[in-house]
């Protein structure tokens, strides 16, 4: 009798392993899907170090774990996260992953509504601009110029790769990874 | 005979034990899917529960229904209501090279730093005013007299990482009354408003709810957001400048210039201590760094473009 009350406790504390163990495993790989066009993915937790690759918008990626944030007086921030993605495992600013919910949303945009979308602004816009706090009534008129905002984008392809293209600059400067 | 009694449920309470263990580092993600998802979907059989549920959830919309691509669309629109007032120096001169060079140093120090587009960092031809700002999803901006009036390339990284901070924060989406938060939130779930039902465009392009957001974020980008938000970004980011190798306490130097030369720490938006304030925060850092010689002659070198 007793040796079969054994066998009972046994098959549930196997079950038990196994339920738990799958609900951790469920939990701490939650998928989450990279929001911004390019995304490295940094052998450390830093955007200073190595990038072993590039994730690209859209791309699933499993999170393993978040690795705290520094909280300080100034306001939550955002963590890092050590992610897995194609076979190749690092570290993504965790506000740089969305849930597969937003990112459904926002994908039905098209990218030449956000950049060309040339919209005018309504006159209680640009009423809303003329009385802009700390302007003290110097704003003369609320004319969105979005071609100057697409030069900036467009201008701004020039100094892709900060991380390699001012390696130097920082070097010299003591700066980043070169920091005492 | 007692162990073969005992054995089993001592292995289930450990399991249990190692089970809960292994969950605790998702909670923190989990929850914030649950709070991004109950945002989205918590929305009730009536309109009634609709509004009250999304008016409930406006309070949180900066932090659970916005992800990068969000804060671009506000910040891309925000930045071209800004450059309606401003003219740009183009992305050639050399002044904007190294803006860039200083301000993604910078960018990396942060818990942020990539945007949906990488961030972009803009000089604008205003001499006669000390200015910078910067836009949700990235957009960076400082005028052409500011870049004069400051004295080295410390100064310079303490007052960009003033507004990077602002944009790690999120304060530009936070900075949006719970009101307009909420229209749009109804915008977003194409719930009526008034007699125009809006919103059924993803994202709230377009709407008038957005428009609305546009405007208000737009007034704090340049008018200043709210004192504690203006105080938060000063501590934030002094701790940004000594990350990436700046000195953290350089920005109580330019603050002191700055009201000593216009007689106020920014506006009626910004701490009254302000500077013993940041003076404090960054006294609680406990370093101090040099500005290194060779900084401060790259950064002559670029005031001499202007």
């Amino acid at each position: 009798m007793k040796y079969r009350f054994g066998m009972r406790g046994w098959i549930l504390t196997l079950a038990g392993v196994a339920s738990v163990t799958a609900l951790g495993a469920w939990a701490a790989n939650a998928s989450r899907y990279v929001s911004v066009i390019t995304l490295p993915l940094h052998q450390q937790p830093t955007a200073y170090s190595e990038t072993l690759g590039t994730l690209d918008y859209g791309a699933p990626v499993q999170v393993l774990r978040e690795i705290d944030a520094p909280r300080k007086d100034t306001g939550d921030l955002p963590p890092w996260a050590e992610v897995e993605s194609g076979g190749m495992k690092g570290f993504v600013p965790a506000g740089c992953l969305v849930s597969s919910k937003l990112l459904a949303k926002q994908s039905n945009i098209s990218e030449a509504e956000v950049t060309s979308a040339q919209r005018r602004f309504s006159e209680e816009e640009t009423g809303d601009l003329k009385t802009m706090k700390g302007l003290g009534g110097g704003a003369t008129g609320g004319a969105a110029n979005t071609a100057a905002v697409d030069a900036i984008i467009e201008g701004s392809a020039q100094f892709s790769d900060v991380r390699s293209r001012f390696s130097d600059f920082r070097k010299q400067g003591r700066l980043g990874e070169f920091s005492e | 005979m007692h162990k073969n009694k005992f054995l089993p449920a001592i292995s289930l309470t450990l399991t249990l034990l190692i089970g809960f263990a292994t969950l605790a580092p998702a909670q923190g993600f989990l929850n914030s899917v649950r709070k991004a998802a109950g945002a989205v979907t918590g929305v009730g059989s009536s309109e009634t529960s609709n509004e009250q549920a999304l008016v409930e959830s406006g309070a949180d919309l900066a932090d659970s229904e916005r992800g990068p691509r969000q804060d671009y669309e506000l910040g891309y629109y925000v930045s071209a209501l800004l450059l309606g007032k401003y003219t740009p120096l183009p992305p050639e001169h050399p002044a904007t090279g190294y803006l860039y060079a200083v301000g993604s140093t910078l960018v990396m120090a942060t818990q942020m730093p990539y945007a949906y587009r990488p961030y972009t960092f803009t000089v604008l031809d205003a001499d006669d005013e000390l200015n910078a700002f910067a836009a949700p999803g990235g957009f960076v901006f400082i005028t052409s007299g500011m870049l004069k009036f400051l004295q080295n390339e410390d100064e310079l990284a303490a007052v960009l990482a003033h507004e990077i901070a602002h944009v790690e924060l999120n304060h530009g989406p936070k900075s949006v009354k719970k009101e307009t938060r909420s229209r749009f939130l109804r915008s977003l779930a194409g719930v009526a408003v008034g007699q125009t039902a809006v919103g059924s465009v993803a994202g709230g392009l377009g709407s008038e709810a957005f428009d609305a957001m546009v405007g208000e974020v737009a007034g704090s980008v340049i008018g200043g957001y709210s004192r504690a938000f203006e105080g938060n970004a000063d501590s934030r980011g002094a701790e940004i400048c000594l990350a990436a190798g700046y000195d953290p306490s350089a920005l109580t130097q330019v603050l002191e210039r700055f009201q000593a030369t216009t007689g106020s720490y920014g506006g009626a938006s910004y701490p009254k201590e302000r500077g013993k304030d940041l003076q404090k925060h960054v006294a609680s850092l406990k370093v101090h760094r040099a500005v290194l010689p060779e900084r401060s002659a790259r950064f002559t070198e670029m005031q001499s473009t202007l």
